[in-house]
């Protein structure tokens, strides 16, 4: 094969051409041998040279192959049967199909590579035609090697293939390899077999218990949810040991894959208690979009005028104000607009000074709501979730309403590999239908990663409140749990969390709308309180915050709170 | 305080014709109905799709002064309407562009509204609705009619946050909204054909890469490379650039502050590159000499199968 020079793209940089072709999310892995696809992941061999051009153009052709819908898994099933060759007769007459219909985006120099192969066999016109002929007695020539293979069997075997139920433990295995980075080249197959499958909705049951598990995508919500995803996933035993001190770093937001999905978002260290050290690059958080639900129905936001009252003294900063009627500087421009006023007979009051006054626009605060799996229990006839979600609602309106800058997330994890981050409000958005709508869209699922959490909190607010006080708000039962992620382990991480925050001057709070037992593991009484509704959050808010923001603010000069006159 | 005001100056008319617009729809038809109807008018698009341009056109062609704003956050009410400065011992008044264009009857346009502050935009409220007229509070209370041919233009990317929400439900009913998208791959290779000297491989793979970067479902990423950056990265070629090194500079160079995503553009960017072609080159075993005489992007390039 040959190297361009000046062209030597690792397999990570390829994974925007792949997916900008497959017109969806692709990642590329390294395999043992040949280039092949599950649909999801493209494997490239270590026989490949990753830089070579052959192997940029054998990723673009199985890329070509997930977007032109070659794969689906009846066919899969069909040449699985069929006599040796038909797979990759079957792959060679569909890049040729799929290379004429996409012409418009694929790389020129692409299309002629394959340009030679298609003149030579002819081009089918659909799927269907192309496996006739492959699987066909008539003769017909095999695509050059570097189109790389297709591995029907390895996506159709896998446990669950034929559409039944899958048990726990399938479940959680393949959670499992999904979260795992390295992964023995045997169980490819066999594991994104089970991916692909879990992953697409139309093919069998598992798949939509899979997306809810994921928190993917569905028409309408609620059904069934609740608890749904406890019990799956057994203990992880295997913990790789921690070798050198590290320091937590958390890298800028950029593209990241959360369980097998590309979207922006950050790798974080985790805190292993047991050997007093990091795990670096341990958890993988993503940014995604609450499912869109046809319905979801948005009450009107009554705000409680006592937790704005409240909120309003929390984290005041002098800031000047123009064209007051007080003050120790003049505003030129309201001096100006006051003359003319005064020479066209209308005078009026001279407010002509720039003032400093105090004001609440320093407060940038992250509402982070507990989205997970347990806060779907019912408690005396009322779900949790929804009265932290309430309450969520109850704060960011209030604070919006005050000129916060805030922003307002849901979170839940399926391992340490994906931590989703569902987005209701950024910092820049308004609080508006639409952003209360994804709040109101949501529906409980997955597990509680908190440190993690928090951790993409603690950089959110870091990066993007552009505020001088910064809050972390955490709306949830505060247990946190997820794969390989319990006991005090897990309390461990939360509670180091929460003290990297602090020391970056991100003060930090807790709210259960009910008393459960693991609160109080992770928060101390200063920083934790159970309130049902707004108005029980109003009584307590500024002593609340207040004490947030200060303990935040120990070792580093940040203005104190002041109390209000 | 007194700031810059945001108009840019007038565009003249030009000796040969409007300036170069290539329709992606029947924006064109739109646009000139809802001018002869004093209807204020919405261009949503991404950027760089072409919307700055369309106006310019459509002034042109319509023989109106266009007075066009670019709208920022400090942008306020008194620099769309006017404000007095002081000369000497007096204070005199000075109009701002949305304020000259009702008074000549010109096109105003509003470029990128979402990012003006909501109390700058409340500003064109009584201009956008029936009324038409435009009250001057500072200015002693005049009220000025917007003279006939007055148009008010606003532009707004859906890919951003709305401001709609804070005009009044009257107003926005009376925006005329106009969609537009990035025009087609031929549309799009005839823009560039227009607008560069660039012509044959290269100008195919510029655009063959702005269609590939667009089927990225990924916030921020589709508008890379928008018409505007694919005729920017044809300008560098022409200039000698290498494809690789144009497109770099113009598509992946405002992701900077990513790396991953820079990297991996500047993968795409290099598998386009016809520079790396194979068959160019003779390096590649399969890529027959046929491919290399393919100059030309032809859209049925293997006859159908007999
Ligand atoms: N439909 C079009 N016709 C002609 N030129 C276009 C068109 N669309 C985009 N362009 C080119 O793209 C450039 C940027 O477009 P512009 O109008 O500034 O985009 P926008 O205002 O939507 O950000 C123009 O200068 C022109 O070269
Ligand atoms: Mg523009």
């Amino acid at each position: 094969m040959t190297l361009h020079p000046g062209s030597n793209p690792s397999l990570a940089e390829l994974e925007l051409l792949a997916s900008a072709i497959a017109g969806r999310g692709v990642t590329l892995e390294p395999g043992r041998h040949g280039v092949y696809t599950d649909g999801a992941v493209i494997y490239v061999g270590a026989d490949v040279t990753a830089g070579a051009e052959q192997c940029r153009h054998a990723v673009v052709a199985q890329a070509v192959l997930i977007a032109a819908g070659s794969l689906d898994s009846s066919r899969m099933r069909r040449l699985s049967r069929s006599r040796p060759g038909s797979a990759r007769r079957y792959l060679g007459l569909e890049v040729a199909r799929a290379c004429q219909e996409m012409d418009e985006a694929l790389p020129g120099a692409f299309q002629a590579a394959v340009h030679p192969y298609a003149a030579r066999v002819g081009v089918t016109g659909s799927p269907d035609e192309s496996l006739l002929r492959a699987v066909g007695r008539t003769p017909l020539e095999e695509p050059p090697a570097w189109f790389g293979d297709l591995r029907p069997v390895a996506m159709l075997r896998s446990p669950g293939a034929d559409g039944e139920t899958p048990s726990d433990s399938e479940l959680a295995k393949a959670i499992r390899a999904a979260t795992e980075p390295e992964q023995d080249d045997e169980d490819d197959g066999e594991r994104s077999g089970m991916l692909e499958k879990l992953s697409s909705p139309l093919r069998s049951p598992l798949g939509s218990v899979f997306q809810r598990m994921m928190g993917a995508r569905r028409s309408s919500g609620g059904e069934g949810l609740s608890g749904s995803g406890v019990s799956v996933v057994e203990q992880h035993t295997g913990r790789a040991p921690s070798t050198a001190r590290q320091t937590a770093q958390a890298l800028p937001p950029s593209v990241v894959r959360a369980g097998g999905q590309l979207t922006r978002g950050a790798i974080y260290p985790e805190w292993d208690a047991g050997s007093s050290a990091y795990r670096p690059r341990w958890c993988t958080v993503g940014h995604f979009d609450p499912p869109s639900s046809d319905d979801p129905s948005v009450p009107p936001s009554g705000v409680d005028p006592r937790l704005i009252r409240e909120l309003s003294r929390v984290g005041l900063t002098w800031r000047p104000h123009d064209a007051e009627p007080l003050g120790d500087e003049l505003d030129l421009t309201a001096l100006v607009d006051y003359r003319v006023a005064v020479a066209a007979g209308t005078s009026g009051e001279p407010r002509i000074y720039r003032a400093e006054r105090r004001t609440a626009q320093e407060l940038g605060v992250l509402v982070l709501l507990d989205a997970t799996g347990s806060t779907s229990e019912q408690h005396e006839g009322h779900a949790i979730f929804e009265e932290q979600r309430d309450l969520a609602h109850g704060i960011t309106t209030a604070l919006d309403q005050l000129g916060a800058r805030v922003a307002t997330y849901a979170f839940y994890s399926r391992g340490r590999g994906n931590v989703r981050y569902l987005r209701c409000k950024t910092f820049e958005e308004r609080w508006g239908v639409t952003a209360q709508r994804r709040l109101f869209a949501l529906r409980p699922t997955g597990f509680t990663r908190l440190g993690a959490a928090i951790r993409h909190g603690t950089h959110l607010l870091d990066t993007q409140a552009g505020s001088q006080h910064r809050l972390l708000i955490v709306v949830g039962d505060g247990v946190p749990y997820d794969d390989g992620y319990e006991g005090r382990y897990a309390v461990e991480d939360t509670r180091r969390a929460i003290d990297e925050a602090r020391s970056s001057a991100v003060g930090c709070v807790g709210l259960s709308t009910r008393r459960t037992p693991g609160s109080s593991e992770i928060w101390d009484r200063e920083a934790h309180r159970v309130t049902a509704t707004t108005a029980e959050l109003a009584a307590d808010a500024r002593v609340l915050l207040g004490t947030a923001l200060g303990r935040a603010g120990r070792g580093r000069a940040v203005h104190h709170v002041r109390s209000a006159s | 305080m007194i700031t810059q005001s945001t108009a840019r100056e007038p565009v003249p008319l030009e000796a040969d014709g409007p300036p170069f617009y290539l329709p992606v729809g029947n924006e064109v038809e739109v646009f000139e109905a809802a001018w002869r109807r004093g209807l204020p008018l919405m261009l949503k698009g991404p950027t760089g799709c072409g919307k700055t341009r369309l106006v310019e056109h459509m002034a042109s062609r319509l023989g109106r002064p266009l007075f066009t704003v670019s709208c920022h956050e400090d942008m306020t009410a008194s620099d769309l309407l006017g404000r007095f400065l002081l000369s000497g011992g007096d204070t005199t008044w000075v109009d701002g562009p949305l304020t000259q264009a009702a008074r000549v009857g010109g096109i105003c346009y509003l470029d990128e509204v979402v990012e003006a502050r909501p109390d700058a935009v409340v500003a064109i409220h009584s201009l956008a609705d029936h009324r038409r007229e435009l009250n001057l509070e500072r200015l002693g209370g005049t009220t000025i009619q917007a003279a006939p041919g007055f148009q008010l233009v606003v532009s707004y990317n859906p890919g951003y946050q709305s401001v709609l929400k804070d005009m009044k439900p009257s107003t926005r009913q009376r925006m005329v909204a106009v969609e537009l998208g990035f025009p087609t791959a031929d549309r799009e290779r005839e823009i560039l054909e227009r607008e560069t000297d660039l012509r044959g491989r290269p100008a195919d793979e510029l655009i063959r890469l702005g269609q590939a970067v667009r089927r990225l479902d990924h916030p921020g990423l589709r508008e890379v490379a928008s018409t505007r950056t694919l005729v920017a990265a044809a300008l560098l070629v022409t200039e000698g650039l290498s494809f690789t090194d144009a497109a770099t500079a113009a598509v992946a160079g405002p992701l900077s502050d990513d790396p991953e995503l820079r990297n991996g553009l500047i993968a795409m960017i290099r598998a386009f590159d016809p520079g790396n072609d194979p068959a160019a080159e003779g390096t590649s075993g399969h890529a027959g000499h046929q491919a290399a005489q393919k100059t030309t992007r032809t859209t049925n390039w293997i006859q159908e199968r007999a």
